[in-house]
């Protein structure tokens, strides 16, 4: 019994899934608490669980004398382990590789080998999740007789990026300009369903609404087009809003005009997200790498850099993408060295409460952080070919900057955050 | 919040009759960045908020060299951590100062605030009729105490928050108090009051008195002044630990010095015997000397890695005078 408001996130995801293990057991059960009832946050469970699995998975290849990454790599599985399906991509291997090349794993010593009271460590980890989208998701596009386009849909953008990434996958297949279109969002009675923000759910999911919308979109005009051209729809050319017959290149027509010969005002369609493949898993991928120093005589860390290299598919805007992982690592950080909700247990509140005593990451203690892509579009997915990335940022953070301490100091701190207070205390065995 | 009045005198005594007026809970404010927290926290519901900022002459920093400087109580602490006579000649000050919260608050708080302010426990700041609070027990004793004291605590266990005070302790700095048209003027170190004595209250100061200025002597020749704080977070955070030091070293020998520490007691803590067992001592004899302080500790469940790390703290402070 775990009382009222139990949460089935579970930690052991990562466990079952992230490395081939024919013969693997795994008992997971819930605890009461009495602290008040659950709730998700990025990548419930995951960070948890990869925190504590990626330590022992460099904890067993340190028994056995073999380095981290290769030991992850010989247990690589190209397969969901825990039901068989091929992976539509896996790019795991290539975030090991460009990841170790960026942070100089070539670099990092034995664990506690340097010298003098700041110790300096390089660690990983490595994540997986889901993020590859499904139905349902729809988007509705208006094209305007001014020929500005409208995108609605019932989706929403919490920061990461939607408005732009939907803008985008319009504009590539209709080939109009980002300035003529407006995307609303974020209101179920006026623009049809879309996706929660969860599950690193959107831009898998709505990419490909918004694509199929605008794909029926260009049917409708090439079909006014030829129509009012009086040609066939294979005999035109399509350019930046202009239809162009091709062998008489002085027959054109522009999107604008098309509405308005048609007098249709505006031209409607709605897309559907596809259905995702048969027999397949979708999940993404990524390792971070941590270079730290730990302070032995005040058991502070500061983390100098992470190289985050990520399997997300398509990279639909390099910009909002980093974007995402710079604040999935700001936040992997707050877990690894700050966060934490810490309880009187005898009354039952939460003493820290507020923003001063419940530490979030500062600018200042914010390392360099350097985002790489490894994958491609995943065209068996959607023919956007994006997975998503809100969680994947966050999941390894912890877990490759607690190895990186361990590198450091030689001992392993169990539970996060790893303030000064747990790390003295586990270097002085106290 | 309840009402409140709000008043900005332009005397001294007139501070003075406000904040005594009989029925009317009273409080001063310079720069209300803790006072407004405190307020919103209902920590404390003041009929009537005295705002200092009009009295004349008290944001005035005055260096005479040879004798000392005098720094007014409305001095801003941005102001204290980049003042050049400070930084050249009370670095300790300057560098606490550099240290206290973030950019934002040091631009708005002040130094007779800075040593005025309330300790940052969360039992005392949450939900929590503590002792401090007129309640009857210090729920941090048995409770969340990684943060609490480990020398001069009970009933109450807090530490005090103020940077600023560990470096003008070490300094051995005085403080100018106006009380009821007069002048007083009281060594920092008799300033702060423990727990035992009254655990409502951090300080001497009664109704009717306000600080007007800090007054730090010139160093003796050859004694150099530093700051070092640990906090979880590299800005905006209270001390974990931090120490003040003035100290004479030449080479590697400590002839003279005197430490102040912060984030060990209910107040910024002095002790001339911890001074005793570095005085004369070699600095190739600290990792030694150090396991000699704050033998007498009494830990709490939690907060046994301060004494370790007050111990590594004071041999880095003082390692780095003969660096």
């Amino acid at each position: 019994m775990v009382g009222a408001y139990p949460s089935g996130a579970g930690c052991s995801w990562p466990l079952r899934s992230l490395y081939k293990c024919p013969n693997l057991k795994i008992e997971e059960y819930s605890v009461l608490t009495n602290a008040g009832r659950a709730r998700a946050m990025r990548a419930p469970g995951n960070v948890q669980g990869t925190f504590a699995f990626e330590q022992m998975i460099d904890t067993i290849a340190e028994k056995i004398g073999m380095d981290p990454i290769e030991f992850r790599k010989i247990n690589y599985t190209d397969v969901d382990p825990d039901w068989g399906g091929k992976y539509t991509s896996k790019k795991l291997i290539e975030a090991y590789d460009q990841g170790a090349k960026a942070i100089g794993w070539e670099k990092r010593n034995k664990p506690g080998s340097g010298e003098g009271t700041v110790k300096r460590g390089i660690g990983m980890a490595s994540q997986i999740w889901w993020g590859g989208g499904s139905p349902p998701g729809y988007a509705t596009l208006k094209l305007n007789s001014d020929g500005s386009l409208n995108i609605s849909s019932g989706t929403q953008d919490i920061g990461t990026g939607t408005y732009t990434i939907l803008a985008q996958v319009a504009s590539e297949i209709l080939e109009i300009p980002m300035d003529k279109i407006q995307v609303t969002l974020g209101d179920t009675e006026t623009g049809p369903y879309g996706t929660a923000s969860g599950g690193s759910m959107t831009a898998p999911t709505m990419t490909p609404a918004v694509y199929d919308a605008a794909v029926q979109m260009m049917d409708k005009l090439k079909s006014g087009a030829a129509a009012i051209l009086e040609v066939s729809e294979d005999e035109l050319n399509y350019s930046n809003g202009i239809f162009t017959v091709k062998n008489d290149p002085q027959k054109t027509i522009d999107i604008s005009k098309i509405v308005n010969e048609l007098n249709a005002r505006t031209l409607v369609t709605t897309g559907a997200r596809n259905a995702n493949p048969d027999g397949y898993a979708i999940n993404t991928f990524g390792a971070q790498f941590a270079d730290v120093e730990v302070d032995t005589e005040t058991g502070k860390i500061k983390v100098n850099k992470i190289v985050a290299a990520h399997d997300i598919g398509r990279a639909i805007n390099p910009m909002t993408l980093n974007n995402q992982i710079h604040g999935g690592v700001i936040q992997g950080l707050g877990f690894a060295l700050f966060e934490e909700r810490i309880m009187d247990s005898y009354t039952g509140k939460t003493v820290n409460a507020n923003f001063h005593d419940y530490k979030v990451p500062t600018i200042k203690d914010t390392p360099e952080i350097v985002p790489i892509i490894v994958s491609e579009t995943d065209t068996l997915i959607s023919p956007v070919g994006a997975k998503g990335v809100g969680e994947p940022a966050i999941i390894p953070t912890a877990a490759a900057i607690s190895n990186a301490v361990y590198n450091a100091i030689g001992v392993r701190i169990k539970s996060a955050p790893m303030t000064p207070d747990k790390v003295l205390n586990a270097i002085n065995n106290l | 919040m309840k009402n409140f009045e709000y008043i900005q005198p332009g005397s001294l005594n007139a501070v003075s009759t406000l904040s005594k007026e009989k029925f009317v809970s009273s409080h001063l404010f310079a720069g209300g960045t803790d006072v407004l927290g405190l307020m919103k926290d209902n920590i404390i519901s003041p009929d009537r908020l005295i705002n200092l900022k009009n009295l004349p002459n008290m944001d005035k920093i005055v260096y005479k060299k040879g004798e000392g400087i005098s720094i007014g109580t409305l001095v801003k602490i941005s102001d204290i951590a980049e003042n050049e006579d400070i930084m050249n000649h009370f670095t300790a000050l300057a560098q606490a100062a550099g240290e206290v919260a973030s950019p934002q608050l040091r631009n708005v708080g002040t130094l007779g605030g800075n040593i005025c302010q309330r300790p940052r426990c969360w039992y005392f700041r949450g939900e929590f009729d503590c002792i401090r609070k007129g309640g009857g027990i210090c729920y941090a004793y048995e409770g969340e105490n990684k943060f609490h004291c480990i020398v001069g605590g009970g009933p109450c266990y807090i530490v005090h928050p103020s940077d600023t005070a560990v470096a003008l302790t070490a300094l051995n700095a005085s403080i100018k108090i106006h009380s009821n048209g007069t002048m007083k003027e009281i060594p920092i170190r008799e300033f702060f009051i423990l727990p035992e004595d009254d655990p409502m209250k951090e300080n001497i100061l009664e109704p009717g008195e306000a600080i007007t200025e800090i007054f730090i002597p010139e160093l003796e020749t050859g004694k150099k002044s530093a700051y070092i704080k640990l906090k979880e977070r590299d800005v905006w955070d209270f001390m974990t630990v931090s120490i003040a030091a003035v100290a004479d070293v030449s080479g590697s020998l400590i002839n003279n010095v005197e430490l102040a520490f912060g984030g060990t007691a209910p107040k910024p803590w002095y002790d001339e015997n911890i001074n005793k067992v570095f005085i004369n001592s070699k600095i190739s004899d600290l990792e030694t000397n150090v396991k000699k302080i704050f033998n007498d500790s009494e830990l709490l469940s939690k907060n046994k890695y301060k004494l370790q790390l007050i111990r590594n703290l004071t041999k880095r402070i003082l390692n780095n005078f003969s660096a």
